[in-house]
C-alpha cells in the first residue's frame, strides 16, 4: 500500500512537471509578445525592449525556462504581467474556492440528474419513459454550456427573478444553483446514457437472474447489488469529469461572473499573461491528479477485488 | 419539478426563436439617440453609483494604466493639470490655475497650480509632485507604455538612461509653478498632460501607487478585491466642491457584457463598463422602454484597412489604388449595427485636422479591376488578410474578403486574438490588416504621426502599412508647430491628402459610441476621450442637500 502510494505520488510529480513545462513552452510558441501586450498600443520599440529586459524575456528560452522551474520549486509562481503587482499564487488561491464549489456542484448535478434517470431508463427499458429519458439526454448533450448558461440567466434570473444574475453573494448556495446546473446538465445527460447502458448489462447478468430466482426484492437487486456493480465506471467518470469541468468552468465562470480559476485562465490566455497561464494550468493539473488519485483509492473500497499493491 | 423544468426550457427555446425572428424583422433600423440626461435639473447628493466591468483594473498606477477599467478609476482618484470638459474634446482646468503660458518659440510651457489643493491624505499638491509624476513616466523602471508621448520633453532620453533627479526639461520654478521645455514645438502637448499618465501623485510614492493610490481626485480607493469588486469613496477634501455628488462608486468586476445589460435593465447596476454587446445592440437600442436611457456620441475613431507597402504586390501604387475602390462602406456599417458613418478621410470628426473633405473612393468594382490589370494583375492575385477575432472585426472581415474577391483578390482571411494580431501586423507580416484607432487626444498627430509616420514604420510599431513619406511627416510637424487651429487644420489636411494619394490605408468608417445608462443616473454624459466623468453624475433618488 505504502509503495503504491509512493509510486503514484512519483507519477503525479512527473505528470505535473510535464504539464507545467508544456504550458510554459506553448505560451512561447504563440506568435505574440507579452511585453507588447503589457505596454499597450502606444508603446515604442524602445519601451517594449526595456520591458523585455526587465522581465527577462530577452534571455534565451532555456534560461527563462530553468529560471521559471527554479522559482517554481521554491513556491514562487511569479507576478502577473497584466495585473501588475499581483502575485499569481495569491490570486489563484483566492479564486480556488469558487472553482471548487462550482466543480463539485456540477458533479453533484450530473449525478443527481443522470444516475437515477439512467437506472430508471434501464429498469424500464423500451418503455416511453426510457425513450423520453434518451431524448432528453440527447438534448442535454447537445446544449452548449454557454448557450444554456445565457438561457438560464435570461429566464430564471432576469425574467422571473428566481436566482441572482451574477457573481457570488449570500447565501452562496443560491448563487451557485444556475452555474452548477449549467456545468452539470450536459454531464447529467451523459451519465444517464452511460448508467443506462451499464445497468442494462448488469441487469442481464447471471447474478441478477439468480437473485431474482431466489426471490430477492427488486429494490435490493437494483440498489444494493446492481448499482454497486456500475459504481466503478461511474467513479472513473467522476474523476475524469473534474478534468473536463476545469474546461467547463472557464465558460461558466465567465458567463456567470464568478471569480474562479477558469475565468482567471481565460483572461490570462487572452492577454498572454504567461505567469498566470502557467499558474492556472499547474493548479488545474494538481486538481486533476489529486482527484484521480483519490478515485484510485476509492476503487479498493468499492471493489475488494482491486488490490492497491497489485 | 422536473416537469416544470422541461416546460420552462421548452418555453425558453420558443421565446428565443421568437426573439430571433423579431430581431431579424427590425434589422436595418438605425439606433436611436436619446438625450444625454433624463435627470433632475438640480444636483442631487449621496448614494452609491454601481457599475460593472468585464475585467479587473490592471493597476492603479496612472503612468502604467492603458485599459478601459483602470482609465475610469484613474479619473476618479487622480487630478491632472487639465481635463476634458463635459462630453466635449475641449480642455478645462483641473489642478492648473490657468492654461499653460507658451514661450514665443513654442518650446516652453509654464503652468501654475491652483493654491490650496491637497491630496486625499492631507498633504499639499505642489509643483514638485507634478514634476515627479511626469519624470517617473520617463523612467524605464515604471514600464509606462505611454512614455512615448512624453519623449518630446528636453532631456527625456538622458533621464531614461539615468533616472535620477528630473529631466533637464522639467523645472520646478516654485511651489506652485512648473516649467516644461520641449525639444520641438508640439501643440498637442497640452493634451498629453490630460492623459492618465499625466495624473499627479505625491512625490516619492511611485513604489506604492499601483496598490495604494493617493491622489487629489474626487474619490479615494476604499477597497479592491481582485476579481470581485472595487469600492471608491467620495474624497471629502476634493477641491471642486460640491462634486462629486455620489458618496460611493461600486465597481463589480468580471461581469460578462451580456450580463451587464441584463443587470442594468434590472436596476442592479447604473452604468456598464463594457459596450453594448453586438447581439443585444438592436434589442436594447430599439426598445422604446429604454429610449431615454440611450446616448450616442461620435467616438473619435477610424476603422481602416492597411496594406503593407513592403510586401508585393502592395508595393505597387496601382494595386493599392485598386483596393481603395473595393469596399462598400454603407454595407459594412450595416454589419456593425450602423455604429458609425462612412469615412471620408483618415482623421475622424471631432479631431483637429479633420477637414470635412472627401478623400476616399466609393466602391467601384470595374475601376478596381481595371487598375489591377494596369498593375499587371488582370487575373487578380492571392494574399493574406488579418483581423481581430472579436467584434466588430469578426463581422466586417468576411464581407471585406468578399469585396476583395469581387475585384479579383483572393484574400486568405485569418482572424486572430488581438495580441497575436498586433505582433504579426506590427512585425510587417500582414499584407492586409483590418484595424482601428481611437484618439488618445483630439489632434491629427495622434493619427498621422502615431500610425503612419516614418518613425513608426518599424517593427512593433503601429504603422502596419510601413508607410513613410517625409513630406507628410513635415506637414504634421508644421501642424504641431502652428499657433492657431486654422493653420494646423490646413497642414493636417495637406498631410492627409498626401498620404491618401499613396493609399497605404483604406479608411472605412468613423465610429460612434452608443451607451445605455441606468434609469437612476442623473446628469450622465459619455466622454469621447475618457470613459466616465463620475464627479459630475448623481443618483436620481439622491437628496437635495448633503447631509
Amino acid at each position: 500500500m505504502i509503495w503504491w502510494i509512493l509510486r503514484r505520488l512519483g507519477q503525479m510529480l512527473i505528470v505535473l512537471f510535464g504539464v507545467v513545462s508544456l504550458a510554459f513552452l506553448l505560451v512561447y510558441a504563440v506568435p505574440a509578445d507579452p511585453a507588447s501586450t503589457l505596454a499597450g498600443p502606444n508603446a515604442s520599440a524602445a519601451t517594449i525592449a526595456s520591458i523585455h529586459a526587465q522581465l527577462g524575456l530577452d534571455n534565451p528560452l532555456w534560461q527563462q525556462y530553468f529560471g521559471f522551474i527554479g522559482r517554481l520549486l521554491t513556491g514562487d509562481l511569479g507576478t502577473s504581467y497584466v495585473l501588475r503587482e499581483t502575485p499569481v499564487f495569491g490570486r489563484i488561491v483566492a479564486a480556488l474556492p469558487t472553482t471548487l464549489m462550482v466543480a463539485v456542484g456540477g458533479i453533484l448535478w450530473q449525478i443527481i440528474l443522470g444516475v437515477p434517470a439512467g437506472i430508471f431508463a434501464a429498469y424500464r427499458r423500451g418503455s416511453w419513459v426510457d425513450r423520453l429519458i434518451t431524448f432528453l439526454s440527447l438534448i442535454g448533450l447537445s446544449a452548449p454550456p454557454f448557450w444554456l448558461g445565457l438561457l438560464l440567466i435570461y429566464y430564471f434570473a432576469f425574467t422571473w427573478g428566481l436566482f441572482p444574475l451574477n457573481g457570488l453573494g449570500s447565501p452562496v448556495f443560491w448563487y451557485l444553483v444556475l452555474p452548477t446546473f449549467t456545468l452539470g446538465a450536459g454531464g447529467g445527460a451523459w451519465y444517464a446514457r452511460m448508467t443506462r447502458t451499464n445497468m442494462i448489462e448488469t441487469l442481464d447478468s447471471p447474478f441478477v437472474r439468480m437473485a431474482r430466482a431466489k426471490g430477492m426484492p427488486e429494490r435490493v437487486i437494483l440498489w444494493r447489488h446492481s448499482f454497486r456493480h456500475i459504481a466503478i465506471p461511474l467513479l472513473t467518470m467522476i474523476g475524469l469529469d473534474f478534468g473536463y469541468f476545469l474546461g467547463g468552468v472557464v465558460i461558466v465562470e465567465t458567463v456567470f461572473g464568478l471569480n474562479g480559476i477558469g475565468r482567471l485562465a481565460f483572461d490570462a490566455i487572452s492577454n498572454l499573461d504567461t505567469p498566470m497561464i502557467v499558474g492556472t494550468v499547474l493548479f488545474a493539473a494538481i486538481f486533476i491528479v489529486v482527484v484521480n488519485f483519490i478515485v484510485d483509492l476509492l476503487y479498493s473500497v468499492i471493489d475488494p477485488r482491486v488490490r492497491l499493491n497489485s | 419539478m422536473k416537469r416544470s423544468l422541461r416546460v420552462g426550457l421548452l418555453g425558453a427555446a420558443l421565446a428565443i426563436a421568437l426573439t430571433a425572428c423579431t430581431a431579424a424583422g427590425t434589422s436595418g433600423t438605425s439606433s436611436t439617440a436619446g438625450g444625454g440626461s433624463a435627470s433632475a435639473a438640480t444636483a442631487l447628493y449621496g448614494g452609491t453609483m454601481t457599475t460593472a466591468a468585464a475585467s479587473d483594473p490592471e493597476t492603479f498606477d496612472p503612468a502604467v494604466c492603458t485599459g478601459a477599467t483602470c482609465w475610469n478609476i484613474m479619473r476618479m482618484v487622480f487630478d491632472r493639470l487639465y481635463d476634458y470638459d463635459g462630453s466635449t474634446s475641449n480642455l478645462k482646468l483641473q489642478a492648473a490655475a490657468d492654461f499653460p503660458s507658451v514661450s514665443a518659440d513654442g518650446l516652453t510651457y509654464t503652468m501654475k497650480l491652483k493654491s490650496g489643493l491637497t491630496f486625499s491624505n492631507g498633504a499639499p499638491v505642489t509643483a514638485k509632485d507634478v514634476a515627479y509624476s511626469y519624470a517617473r513616466v520617463l523612467d524605464p523602471a515604471t514600464k509606462a507604455g505611454l512614455a512615448e508621448f512624453w519623449k518630446g520633453i528636453a532631456g527625456a532620453d538622458a533621464y531614461a538612461a539615468n533616472p535620477t533627479g528630473l529631466p533637464s526639461g522639467i523645472v520646478v520654478v516654485d511651489d506652485l509653478t512648473l516649467a516644461i521645455t520641449l525639444t520641438a514645438p508640439n501643440s498637442s502637448f497640452k493634451y498629453v498632460l490630460a492623459m492618465p499618465a499625466g495624473s499627479i501623485i505625491p512625490s516619492g510614492t511611485g513604489s506604492t501607487v499601483s496598490t495604494a493610490p493617493v491622489g487629489s481626485g474626487p474619490f479615494t480607493l476604499a477597497k479592491f478585491e481582485p476579481g470581485v469588486q472595487v469600492m471608491l469613496d467620495r474624497n471629502p477634501k476634493y477641491w471642486d466642491s460640491p462634486r462629486p455628488y455620489v458618496d460611493h462608486v461600486h465597481m463589480i468586476l468580471g461581469v460578462d457584457p451580456d450580463n451587464q445589460v441584463l443587470m442594468l435593465q434590472k436596476g442592479d447596476i447604473d452604468l456598464m463598463g463594457s459596450p453594448i454587446p453586438p447581439a443585444k445592440f438592436l434589442q436594447v437600442t430599439t426598445d422604446a422602454k429604454y429610449k431615454a436611457q440611450i446616448v450616442t456620441i461620435e467616438k473619435p475613431s477610424t476603422y481602416y484597412l492597411t496594406m503593407n507597402m513592403n510586401t508585393p504586390p502592395f508595393n505597387n501604387p496601382k494595386v493599392r489604388e485598386a483596393v481603395s475602390y473595393a469596399f462598400d462602406r454603407t454595407g459594412l456599417l450595416k454589419l456593425v449595427n450602423g455604429q458609425g458613418k462612412p469615412a471620408t478621410e483618415f482623421i475622424p470628426p471631432g479631431v483637429l485636422g479633420n477637414s470635412g473633405e472627401t478623400m476616399t473612393q466609393d466602391q467601384n468594382v470595374a475601376k478596381a479591376k481595371s487598375l489591377l490589370a494596369e498593375a499587371g494583375y488582370p487575373n487578380g492575385f492571392d494574399t493574406q488578410f488579418y483581423a481581430w477575432n472579436v467584434a466588430p472585426f469578426s463581422a466586417l472581415a468576411p464581407q471585406m474578403q468578399q469585396d476583395l474577391k469581387a475585384i479579383g483578390i483572393n484574400a486568405d482571411l485569418q482572424t486572430l486574438a488581438p495580441n497575436t494580431f498586433s505582433e504579426l501586423a506590427g512585425s510587417g507580416k500582414a499584407p492586409l490588416a483590418l484595424t482601428f484607432w481611437v484618439a488618445d487626444y483630439p489632434e491629427g498627430s495622434d493619427f498621422l504621426q502615431a500610425l503612419l509616420s516614418c518613425a513608426t514604420a518599424v517593427p512593433q510599431g503601429q504603422n502596419f502599412a510601413y508607410y513613410c513619406n517625409p513630406a507628410m511627416d513635415a506637414d504634421v510637424q508644421q501642424a504641431l508647430a502652428a499657433t492657431d487651429p486654422a493653420t494646423a487644420t490646413a497642414k493636417y489636411t495637406d498631410a492627409s491628402k498626401l498620404m491618401l494619394a499613396d493609399n497605404p490605408v483604406v479608411p472605412l468608417y468613423f465610429g460612434t459610441k452608443t451607451e445605455i445608462r441606468g434609469a437612476n443616473v442623473g446628469n450622465y454624459f459619455p466622454q469621447p476621450i475618457w470613459g466616465w466623468d463620475m464627479a459630475e453624475y448623481w443618483k436620481a433618488d439622491g437628496t437635495s442637500s448633503r447631509s
